[in-house]
């Protein structure tokens, strides 16, 4: 499963949040329509990145990538195999499970991702849940935190952290699920240059390793940094 | 799930009409000087500050007890939150953000009734978090290190949710032994104490207090572990600052004038409620249409007395009922008045200490 | 920095194991259930019914409602009940459907409920118990959740001032129903996250959901902070005054009468 090419395909993808306080006045519940007949294609290995003024769908197409919101019309197919609501919203679903393991989300928003009280469980939740033995989990902590430099933080809640702190535990605690496909929602908003220039070393390396990285952003210099490949939207 | 979990969120919410509306009314009595003064001690001088960090409190409150927590075997329960509530934010300030979130609940959502909102802060704004606070506080104290913290904080969610539950089991229990028409039909609740004790006692005791406890564990050391100076800090409020304490003395004043009040309305809600409320035209009407026609020698039957062997109470007047119900009930007010005289006082202590 | 390490070179082969689990979902179902009914102020330009009762101040609605939830509950003869059980069933026959589905449900929720609890009640002979509570239930929850429904949640709380409650209160409810909404948010959030990286089997469920709900207590915290600040910023002195409607109006004056109406026949009924 998930093992086909391309990694992510969204052909004809239609989608509309559903307007709230709008469904029980007997009009036709209104809808809000983000995206329409959108294509996205993403290869494995590829480094992409969307572009495009805000509230044009970017944060949408990334929710229906990682499952959390499905298209209206259209269909999305990661690995070859098309993700449903169906298949997703079952109870206990491991298709949804897989999926998840497949795919890493960094949102927008670090302040609500990080729910663990320290940057070091926080790190270590991902592996821990997928039953690896703990010497396993253990050395993936060790090895993430030296990645990302965060050894100073290990022991500190991610709530005491700064803004771009926070991201950075927010990418090292995503990418120790070792996904085949990182997804992050404007991700250098909260970091200065520094903690910019450590995120896109560890993302453009990732992708040298074969691994494939989708990201939104408004700043061109960080797409050329990490020599994407540019989708335009809107 | 049998019902929607959206407008039946909590077993604790009475709903309206299971009471009378003379208990409801009780209730709101006994409230009002408690949230004056609750409110009073909370937002002293009206800051912005203060009004924002209310308004979030409600707002986490709300969100708290509607969360489904997960029990094993892979079911959820929902906990009700109020003693976590009130060892993050403090009583007074538990008993309005839990007022808050059960008004906006009833007003807005249409869960838990409005006649019965009185009982529902009573309950669940009241007697919860005062009660969880006072045993934290004393817990924290008798107890010797180590463990004492979680130890302290899983009792104040157990035994505040239990006691809790206790005041609704009675609430309710009391409504077939004040409110029935002549043929003896229970007009409001149709269990008496020995139906709604145990109900609300036994999956408390062994479940939902549990599961409460816990999450109190979880939550209060997950707090401190991240931001210790928030749950310090809340301390630190209700004990370091004067006015503080006299609005403490002034809580227990009020609670002797809510206990007053309800031995003073017991009586009057007998004759409002009692005979003086002409029966007339009730059997004519459940008669000539048949909706709920009771064979005159079932009714006679089944009067409430039976219901109670234990009590022996068979043969007495319905008076002695109503006032052996008004002095558990004032028991029981009085014990968790003596709790949280008793908090008070360890807060003061710890207060002083630090 | 240190180089890549070996394993997140290694595509990962993971089979996720079976879980049962299932309390993520419920929050967020209910969650977003619950966010969608505080958002925007409902249009009621498609109900006879709502048209004219929108012409009443909220603040006699809120006395009116709990007025009749009063009569219905205090009354013992069963002729008023059924009464106002008929004039609620034909206010709501005269809704859209979509809102009679709205109300509906929720009301029916508790009927079952009420059921559920007074059923047995018939084995200690008391038979009229489950048909008092499951009727005056619905009547009083329909009437409820229809003024709830109708009435933006900012004029019904205004409305408040009415029921003589202070402004101080007004306001804090005023800022708690924004809370929620944002906070609401941030829990489905953390709920999303928690749910993205809960790939194979865990162990702790309750722990996670304690983390989540101190990740919440620690954003309401951080909110109410910034929150405070801004309004700060924005020259507000911790005043607040909610704006009276007047309360002499034709409407209002009908909506009273109608009221008296109810309780006098209530009272007739007894």
């Amino acid at each position: 499963m998930f093992d086909g090419d391309p990694l992510v395909e969204l052909s004809h993808v239609c989608f509309a949040y559903r307007d709230v306080g709008a469904d029980v006045t007997g009009a036709e519940p209104g809808r809000r329509a983000v995206l329409n007949d959108f294509n996205l294609t993403v290869n494995r290995g590829e480094c992409v990145a969307l572009l495009g003024p805000n509230g044009i769908g970017k944060t949408t197409v990334m929710r229906i990538i990682n499952a959390l919101e499905f298209p209206t019309a259209g269909e999305y197919r990661f690995g070859g195999t098309p993700v449903t609501r169906v298949e997703v919203e079952k109870r206990n679903s491991r298709f949804a499970k897989a999926l998840h393991q497949r795919i890493g989300f960094v949102f927008q928003n670090s302040d609500t991702q990080l729910f663990c009280p320290s940057v070091g469980e926080e790190i270590a939740f991902g592996p821990t849940q997928m039953g690896l033995p703990d010497a396993e989990v253990e050395r993936r902590v060790n090895d993430i935190i030296r990645l990302f430099d965060l050894e100073r933080f290990v022991d500190r809640a991610p709530y005491r952290l700064s803004g771009g702190e926070k991201k950075r535990v927010a990418v090292a605690c995503v990418m120790s699920l070792n996904p085949d496909l990182m997804v992050l929602d404007e991700p250098t908003d909260s970091l200065d240059s520094e903690n910019t220039a450590l995120v896109v070393r560890v993302l453009k390396a990732y992708v040298e390793a074969g691994k494939t990285v989708l990201i939104s952003t408004h700043h061109h210099d960080i797409v050329e940094a990490l020599g994407a490949h540019i989708v335009r939207m809107g | 799930m049998l019902y929607d979990p959206q407008s039946v969120t909590l077993a604790m919410h009475i709903p309206d009409n299971f009471i009378s509306p003379s208990t409801g009314a009780v209730f709101w009595v006994i409230m009002i000087p408690v949230w004056v003064l609750c409110f009073r001690s909370v937002i002293r001088n009206s800051t912005p500050e203060k009004m924002a960090y209310l308004g979030a409190g409600a707002a986490f409150s709300f969100l708290i007890m509607m969360f489904n927590v997960p029990t094993p075997g892979g079911t959820t329960a929902h906990g009700v939150g109020g003693a976590l509530i009130a060892l993050l934010l403090g009583p007074q300030y538990a008993t309005v953000a839990v007022s808050v979130a059960l008004l906006l609940q009833a007003l807005l959502f249409g869960d838990g009734g409005l006649i019965t909102l009185g009982a529902n802060c009573f309950n669940m704004a009241f007697v919860l978090p005062f009660v969880a606070y006072g045993l934290y506080v004393g817990l924290r104290k008798i107890l010797p290190d180590g463990w004492k913290e979680r130890v302290a904080e899983f009792i104040a969610g157990y035994i505040g949710i239990t006691l809790a539950a206790f005041c609704v089991a009675l609430e309710l229990g009391v409504q077939p032994l004040l409110f029935r028409d002549a043929a003896g039909q229970a007009l409001y609740f149709p269990f008496s104490f020995t139906v709604t004790i145990p109900a609300m006692l036994i999956p408390h005791l062994a479940v939902a207090g549990v599961v409460e406890g816990l999450v109190t564990v979880v939550v209060v050391e997950f707090v401190r572990r991240t931001a210790p100076e928030i749950i310090e800090a809340n301390a630190r409020v209700t004990t370091s600052d004067g006015p503080a304490s006299s609005a403490h003395s002034g809580l227990r004043t009020s609670a002797w004038i809510a206990l007053g009040v309800v031995a003073l309305l017991s009586p009057l809600g007998l004759i409002a409620t009692g005979d003086a409320w002409g029966e007339w035209g009730a059997e004519d009407f459940m008669a000539a249409t048949g909706l709920d026609y009771v064979p005159q020698y079932i009714a006679h039957g089944f009067t409430w007395n039976a219901l109670l062997p234990d009590y022996s109470l068979a043969g007495l007047p319905d008076i002695v009922g109503y006032i052996l119900s008004a002095v558990i009930g004032i028991a029981v007010m009085t014990i968790v008045f003596r709790l949280l005289a008793l908090a008070v006082r360890d807060r003061k202590a710890v207060g002083a200490k630090a | 920095m240190a180089s890549l390490p070996a394993w997140l070179g290694e595509p990962e082969r993971y089979e996720p194991v079976d879980d049962r689990s299932s309390f993520i979902e419920h929050n967020l179902a209910h969650l977003g259930g619950m966010l969608e009914q505080v958002g925007a102020p409902l249009p009621v330009t498609h109900s006879p019914v709502d048209r004219a009762l929108c012409a009443v101040s909220p603040s006699l609605r809120i006395i009116g409602v709990p007025a009749a939830i009063v009569c219905v509950n205090a009354t013992r003869n069963m002729l008023f009940a059924y009464v106002m059980l008929a004039v609620v069933l034909v206010m709501l026959a005269m809704r859209p459907a979509r809102m009679i589905v709205a109300i509906v449900k929720p009301a029916l929720a508790v009927c079952v409920l009420s059921f559920i609890l007074s059923a047995p009640s018939v084995f200690i002979g008391q038979y009229s118990a489950p048909v008092r509570l499951v009727v005056k239930a619905f009547v009083a929850v329909s009437l409820v959740i229809a003024l709830a429904r109708t009435v933006p949640w900012n004029h019904l709380i205004a409305g408040l001032k009415g029921v003589g409650c202070p402004d101080s209160v007004i306001y804090v409810c005023d800022v708690t129903v924004q809370f929620i909404d944002i906070l609401g948010r941030s829990m489905v959030s953390l709920l999303d996250a928690l749910r993205l990286r809960s790939v194979g089997r865990d162990s702790h469920k309750l722990m996670s959901a304690g983390r989540v709900m101190g990740a919440l207590f620690l954003r309401a915290n951080t909110q109410a902070k910034q929150m405070a600040e801004a309004m700060v910023c924005r020259g507000f002195n911790g005043h607040y005054h909610v704006r009276r409607d007047p309360l002499v109006t034709v409407p209002n004056a009908i909506y009273a009468l109608v009221i008296a109406a109810m309780i006098a026949f209530a009272v007739y009924c007894g």
